[in-house]
């Protein structure tokens, strides 16, 4: 209804404001109200409620000097827009164009809620937080490939703990050649050897094979090797 | 189109909830809605439960209808009950009301399409259940409510001039639908929306 046609309504109404509104007259204004002001006359059962409301919507009208704005997005009958976490939930009488936008970008398929859309909403659409279906592949790759390079490093980190925690030889001394893989070029003392085996110092031959390097025999210590 | 068995299991206890316990009856207020008026294609069910309706839409320019039945007891008589069917069994639903009114209007909007109609009634139940899922509960959903009587009896004490109705549903594959959005707050919007109509 319009304005004009409203204003036309309640005028009419207002003989029957004393003795109270007919059937038809407080179905008008339950459909007024909501449509204002969002919500529900309290107590359909009550003369005065109904007489309250009245007034409620003829000093809107005579305020205001319009309807209220309507959006241009009409839901049909029954629907109502909510978001998950949000507690404001929109209808007919509250829907806001920004609202009704936000919810069509969720799924197309909330298309056929509405009864009315305005002509090119598909280019006012806000720009989705999801990532659409070909970044989310990139994501995946990325994903997958950061997941792969952390499960090497930890596999390396596993074999180091484990190469460790390995007891050296007790009878046999240790190779000193190890140290020589280390890439620092200023070795300091090996913190890591084991506690219970004494650093010994040997000379260690230059032809010695390096799988035999736990079969190294004592001899008396000398000058710290260098090592290099 | 393939066709395969249905799994009929329990799937949950069955216990008394002692921090909310059921009870009986229904509110005084609820809604009728033509069939035919309904969008069904335009229906939402929730995903993890087909008896939960999340929205129930109409047909552009179509309304829902409130009806108030006073009382302690409103819509006494209302029921669902196991009925045989040909392959599975089946539920038939009925919803008693009272129509506190008479007249010549009242025959023409209200008693001649109720006698010969199909309707959809939702209805309150005074136990809202676990998170208010069973607050709204919708009759006629899969088969329509029709008429099976309607009665005007002048000097009876519960109709007192007016008319009482009885409408029922047959064959209806579910025992129970109910009408639920995120919170009952919300599906009370829904609900003043249908009657606003669009």
């Amino acid at each position: 209804m319009t304005y004009e046609e409203t204003i036309t309504r309640l005028k009419e109404m207002e003989s029957r404001y004393q003795d109270g509104f007919s059937s038809l007259d407080r179905s008008l204004l339950d459909s007024l109200y909501f449509n204002i002001f969002g919500r529900e006359i309290t107590n359909r059962g009550c003369s005065d409620c109904y007489r309250d409301a009245y007034m409620e919507i003829l000093i809107y009208l005579k305020r205001n000097k319009a309807m209220p704005k309507k959006s241009d997005f009409v839901l049909k009958a029954g629907a109502i827009i909510t978001f998950f976490g949000e507690p404001k939930c929109y209808s007919n009488a509250n829907i806001t164009d920004e609202a009704a936008l936000r919810f069509l970008a969720l799924n197309p398929a909330n298309e056929k809620l509405f009864e009315h859309l305005p002509e090119g909403w598909k280019f006012r659409l806000p720009k989705s937080d999801v990532p659409e279906a070909e970044d989310k592949d990139a994501v995946i790759a990325l994903l997958t490939k950061e997941n792969e390079q952390l499960t090497k490093e930890n596999e390396q980190l596993r074999q180091e703990n484990a190469a460790l925690k390995t007891p050296a030889p007790r009878k046999k001394a240790k190779n000193k050649s190890e140290p020589e893989a280390a890439p620092a070029p200023a070795v300091e003392p090996p913190a890591e050897t084991a506690p219970e085996v004494e650093a010994t110092e040997v000379e260690v031959s230059e032809d010695a094979d390096p799988s035999d390097a736990d079969e190294v025999s004592v001899e008396e210590p000398e000058d710290a090797p260098s090592l290099e | 189109m393939s066709t395969q068995s249905c799994d009929y299991k329990l799937a949950a206890d069955m216990m008394a909830n002692c921090e909310n316990p059921s009870t009986k009856g229904l509110r005084n207020y609820g809604y009728l809605i033509n069939y035919d008026d309904i969008d069904f294609e335009s229906c939402v069910r929730d995903e993890s439960n087909p008896n939960i309706l999340t929205t129930l839409v109409l047909q552009t320019g179509k309304k829902a209808y409130r009806m108030y039945v006073p009382g302690k007891t409103p819509y006494t008589g209302t029921n669902k009950a196991l009925a045989e069917g040909t392959y599975r069994k089946n539920f038939t639903k009925g919803v008693s009301l009272v129509i506190l009114d008479n007249g010549p209007d009242v025959v023409k909007d209200i008693i001649n399409p109720l006698a010969n109609g199909l309707f959809v009634a939702i209805l309150e139940n005074k136990y809202g259940g676990k998170d208010g899922k069973n607050t709204f509960e919708i009759y006629g959903f899969e088969q329509g409510l029709s008429a099976t009587a309607l009665a005007d009896d002048k000097y009876s004490e519960d109709t007192e001039g007016g008319w009482s109705a009885t409408l029922e549903e047959s064959g209806a594959p579910s025992a129970g639908i109910f009408l639920f959005n995120q919170s009952v707050a919300a599906t009370r919007t829904a609900l003043a929306s249908l009657v606003s109509g669009s």
